[in-house]
């Protein structure tokens, strides 16, 4: 349900295909914040009386629809009533008679207290202000005929002559006031416009330009617009724009030119360049067109604070394609090319306007040409447009971060490579933007995301893979163990310079984590020593963190889930696994029970890759986790091969004794054998690829064609009736 | 023949209701209101449900209602009754507050795969509980694949023969283009269901800028560009705003292009054809899309009798 306090009539939907205009309506939060990419902060050059006119891709900045109608002036008008009764009126009964009560309580406040003469005239004015919610606090149903069209209309005739009665006799300007809005919003709603606008005019400057005058002149606006008077219409809806904070926003969605001849006849009715600069900025930020915006008010008056707002929002539209900026660091990248029309055309303007100094703001201007600058590849333009800024910047904490920021990342944007005077001269820089990532008053998320990026880009170009690293991680780095034993050195350094203390810091893996990499990886070879050495150099959390279901066990059908849940003696940890299987090598080199203890070795190799039940082995901070496609590619190979447990089953088959040890080992080859297929087919292994596409109804592996000739062994009827491609594989093939 | 009526307030002017009586109209389906469920809304709703403020100067009314099809998409068989009613107690709201009693009702959704189910569902509940004449309309995609998007339980559909193309700065029309049409009907000769056919008689406009549209220009025909001075003429159907400007409540920026998209009468006399020639003379009636008075005055006025002398 949804209450409607002013009627828009100039909302018309019609069915035939009407699609909204450019800006993209998303919800902030999921997609990001409601600004995009930013590292220009509007609130450090525009009052936040004009925020809901930043740059978004919501509706209203901090808002998305405003449909406030109902309680907008709520609080407000407790305050003023409270301001007018006095001390002795506690402000919860004010509260509750104004917005709780309803008209009988109203009427049976006024009979039953023996009130001062203003509770008197506040309780008189409640009993027809009460009458007026009929029409102005309408509930509508979706999915009722709106009964307050023209026909059905609410009868005001005796209202209207109550509240003309008690607007002439009223007993001081500030109840005055009050019926005569009352009077005006029920005319609008109720009687002719020309009648709105008569009883407005005719009472207006008895009263001061408060909210509750722009409240009132809003209707007579709303009033023209009935007459499709458009010029006066949109003029008055620019000076509620202009006075009034709490209808902003409400006056920009009604404030709609027709033709052009409206549009100058609306500027023709201003009584000063302010109104008309007000104007002008309407036209920039609702209609997109904040350069001409900008041209107009600046031949109006330079100086003009309406500026600052088209700058900004200009700027926040611009710097969308930091994003990109950079991201594909070939020396082609950082080179100048043309930029697209739009952005080479505010250039030239803020340009223009910063090198003229004459705006309320000249630092703004000056941080934004630079800034622009460097978006178009212009580094030393920007460099020079920051000089000149830092002179006049005011030496306040959030103008001051923002200039600071600006060139931080003009200095980095312009370097190719990165080098020791470099990184003496940008090691305070990033120092200071780290630590101001939990500082919410300017924006420098995207900025320090950007700078980890780029920073480890141009040391890769410099050559120093494990500075890169700290910086921004990535996977591919960690599958050349020349790479990981050097960022451990790295890591372990002492003596360490501040700076080298610092990109240490900026490293997402730290030295427990790369042990317990290497750990996985050296039991994945079948190297247990070493694993367990590196396993005890793991963060003991890790290291000692269970198992979900038993690693020595195998099925015929996998089924990670099944052993999971299945009920287990004893649980092992992973640094449990690797003493058991030391234990078991140890047996197998002593040649002790090698068929059995081969078998649990390879189903523990088995189970540790990414096709048994024990994946949580090498889910660690390196490899990821949460399945193979949130994982890089770069550790496909080592988390999907098959060589150490086909190694143990191998061996297994060699050391069985009988039949039924034989069909066994062959079996589970055939599974290590069935996952090297799905290897050498990723893209079968992928549900959202080819869902149709032509899968076997069964391949011979050679553990198949093995198994078949134990037959008579119970483990080979086991197989055939848990496994349905081997009996269509042998039916096939009798 | 008859016309669609798709404003939300019904008034038809003196143009219109003259080119009704000379062509001896006495059905128009009007639009009563359409059904939207965006997304962060928890249930669907009406939107702008017309509002009659004259007679209807003819016999017959016919409601209309448009659904969007991401309605059924978030629809589910438990919530379908439920939403039924809600749609039927509106259309009798409606009717009866302007004491009509319509028969028959007409839905306009561009169903999918995905949404057949609950759509037909719809459809069907919906008959039963209003005893109406149930139509709705097809599009030509429909028509081709009735083996994907299925067949609607209807009574009968009406053909919509327009916004075949995409809405772009390319050169085609996205209203009507003979060769993509060409590409549909000739599978009306295997369509089942008895069809009319919904023609587009009227015009549009895109704003383009930078080489996307940013804006549909409803109702805008290329008179309205040609003889504002703000605009040049850039070749047969597109304009370019010479300085930044107003215009009918849309705003153009300096270097703006408008591409004015329109049927001719003689497509429309083409359409009439190869429909006929496609379907062996099996459509019915001639619904035209839609009566405006900003429409009208881009065809002679002879237009429709031509256009349905075609139809034999």
């Amino acid at each position: 349900m949804t209450k409607t306090f002013l009627k828009k009539y100039w909302l018309i939907l019609t069915s035939a295909g009407c699609i909204s205009t450019g800006i993209v309506l998303a919800c902030a939060g999921d997609n990001g914040p409601e600004y995009g990419t930013s590292n220009f902060t509007p609130s450090i050059f525009v009052d936040s009386a004009y925020s809901p006119f930043f740059y978004s891709y919501q509706f209203y900045y901090g808002i998305n629809y405003d449909e406030n109608h109902i309680t907008r002036f709520s609080n407000s008008n407790v305050q003023e009533w409270a301001n007018y009764l006095g001390k002795t009126v506690p402000a919860e009964k004010i509260d509750y008679l104004l917005n709780t009560a309803n008209t009988t309580s109203a009427d049976s406040a006024l009979k039953a207290s023996a009130p001062d003469n203003k509770m008197k005239a506040f309780l008189e004015y409640l009993r027809l202000a009460k009458k007026c919610e009929a029409f102005s606090l309408t509930t509508i149903d979706h999915w009722e005929v709106d009964t307050t069209k023209k026909n059905r209309h609410f009868n005001a005739t005796t209202l209207n002559r109550q509240l003309r009665e008690k607007l002439t006799a009223a007993p001081d300007v500030f109840v005055q006031e009050r019926y005569w809005f009352q009077l005006v919003r029920s005319d609008f709603f109720n009687a002719t416009p020309q009648e709105t606008i008569r009883i407005f005019d005719a009472y207006s400057t008895k009263f001061p330009s408060n909210t509750l005058w722009y409240r009132s002149l809003a209707y007579k606006a709303g009033a023209y617009y009935k007459l499709k008077d458009y010029s006066n219409a949109n003029y008055l809806y620019s000076l509620v724009y202009a006075g009034c904070n709490d209808l902003r926003t409400v006056a920009h969605y009604s404030f709609h030119p027709q033709e052009q001849k409206d549009w100058q006849e609306t500027i023709a009715l201003c009584r000063n360049t302010e109104e008309k600069a007000t104007l002008w900025q309407m036209l920039g930020i609702f209609y997109s067109d904040p350069q001409r915006a900008i041209k107009e008010i600046y031949a109006l008056n330079p100086r003009s604070e309406r500026l600052d707002l088209l700058l900004v929002r200009a700027v926040n539209r611009s710097e969308q394609r930091f994003s990109a900026f950079q991201t594909t660091l070939l020396s082609s990248d950082m080179g100048a090319t043309a930029s697209d029309s739009s952005n080479q055309s505010l250039r030239t303007l803020v340009t223009q306007i910063a090198k003229a100094g004459n705006t309320a703001r000249p630092w703004a201007w000056q941080m934004a040409c630079g800034y622009l600058n460097m978006l178009d590849k212009q580094y030393d333009a920007a460099s020079t447009w920051y000089k000149k800024a830092e002179t006049i910047t005011p030496k306040e904490h959030r103008a001051q971060a923002q200039l600071r920021l600006l060139k931080l990342l003009n200095t980095l944007a312009a370097a190719r490579t990165i080098d020791g005077p470099l990184e003496k001269k940008l090691y305070p820089e990033i120092e200071w933007l780290d630590s101001s990532q939990a500082d919410q008053s300017f924006r420098n998320d995207d900025a320090f995301q950007w700078t980890r990026k780029v920073m480890a880009a141009k040391y890769r170009l410099s050559g120093d893979q494990v500075k890169a690293e700290c910086f921004f991680s990535s996977p591919a780095f960690y599958v050349d163990n020349r790479n990981v034993e050097a960022l451990k050195t790295f890591l372990n350094k002492p003596n360490k310079t501040p700076y080298e203390n610092f990109v240490c810091s900026l490293s997402v893996v730290k030295q427990t984590d790369i042990f317990e990499y290497q750990a996985v990886q050296l039991c994945m070879n079948d190297n247990i020593d070493p694993a367990i050495t590196a396993m005890k150099q793991a963060a003991p959390g890790a290291a000692r963190s269970i198992l979900p279901g038993n690693p020595f066990n195998a099925r015929i059908n996998d089924c990670h889930d099944c052993d999971h849940e299945a009920q287990q003696k004893i649980k092992y940890s992973k640094i449990d696994l690797l003493y058991k299987l030391k234990e078991m090598k140890d047996k197998i080199n002593a040649g002790q029970e090698v068929y059995t203890n081969a078998i649990l070795a390879g189903n523990a190799q088995y189970n540790i890759t990414y096709y048994g039940n024990a994946r949580t082995f090498y889910e660690c901070k390196i490899y990821g986790e949460g399945g193979l496609w949130s994982m890089d590619s770069a550790f496909e190979t080592a988390l999907t091969n098959m060589k150490t447990a086909i190694k143990y089953y191998s061996l297994a088959l060699k050391a069985a004794q009988n039949d039924e040890q034989r069909a066994k080992a062959q079996y589970l080859l055939a599974k290590c054998q069935r996952n090297e297929w799905y290897n050498a087919n990723a893209h079968l292994r992928d549900p959202w690829l080819d869902k149709n596409g032509a899968k076997p109804d069964f391949i011979a592996w050679d553990g198949f064609k093995a198994l078949k000739q134990y037959a008579n062994t119970k483990y080979y009827n086991e197989v055939l009736k848990e496994c349905g491609y081997f009996k269509t594989y042998t039916a096939k093939n009798p | 023949m008859s016309f669609y009526y798709w404003r939300t307030v019904f008034s038809p002017d003196s143009v219109e209701t003259k080119t009704l009586r000379e062509n001896a109209v006495q059905k128009l389906y009007v639009r009563y209101f359409d059904v939207d469920w965006p997304p962060p809304d928890t249930t669907p709703a009406p939107v702008a449900p017309v509002h009659f403020e004259t007679a209807p100067p003819v016999d017959t009314i016919i409601p209309v209602v448009y659904f969007r099809n991401r309605v059924f998409e978030r629809l589910t068989p438990s919530t379908l009754p439920g939403f039924t009613a809600h749609v039927l107690a509106l259309v009798r709201q409606i009717s009866e507050s302007h004491r009509l009693h319509p028969r028959a009702i007409q839905f306009d959704c561009d169903w999918t795969q995905r949404t057949k189910d609950n759509y037909f569902s719809f459809l069907r509940t919906y008959r039963s509980l209003s005893g109406n004449d149930v139509s709705c309309t097809i599009r030509l995609h429909q028509v081709k694949y009735p083996e994907r998007t299925g067949i609607p339980p209807v009574d009968h559909g009406i053909l919509m023969y327009y916004n075949m193309g995409n809405i772009d700065a390319s050169g085609g029309s996205s209203i009507y283009e003979k060769n993509i049409a060409h590409r549909y009907t000739p599978s009306l000769r295997s369509y089942p269901l008895s069809l009319d056919i919904a023609l587009p008689v009227f015009s549009w406009a895109l704003l383009v800028r930078d080489g996307k549209v940013v804006q549909l220009l409803d109702k805008m025909s290329g008179n309205l560009f040609e003889k504002d001075t703000a605009f040049t003429r850039i070749s047969q159907n597109w304009y370019s705003a010479k300085q930044g400007c107003f215009k009918s409540g849309y705003y153009f920026r300096a270097g703006d292009n408008v591409k004015v998209e329109s049927v001719a009468a003689g497509d429309l006399l083409d359409i009439v054809e190869d429909v006929n020639r496609y379907s062996n003379h099996r459509i019915r009636n001639l619904i035209f899309f839609d009566l405006d008075r900003q429409n009208l005055q881009l065809y002679d006025k002879d237009i429709f009798k031509e256009i349905l002398a075609h139809t034999d």
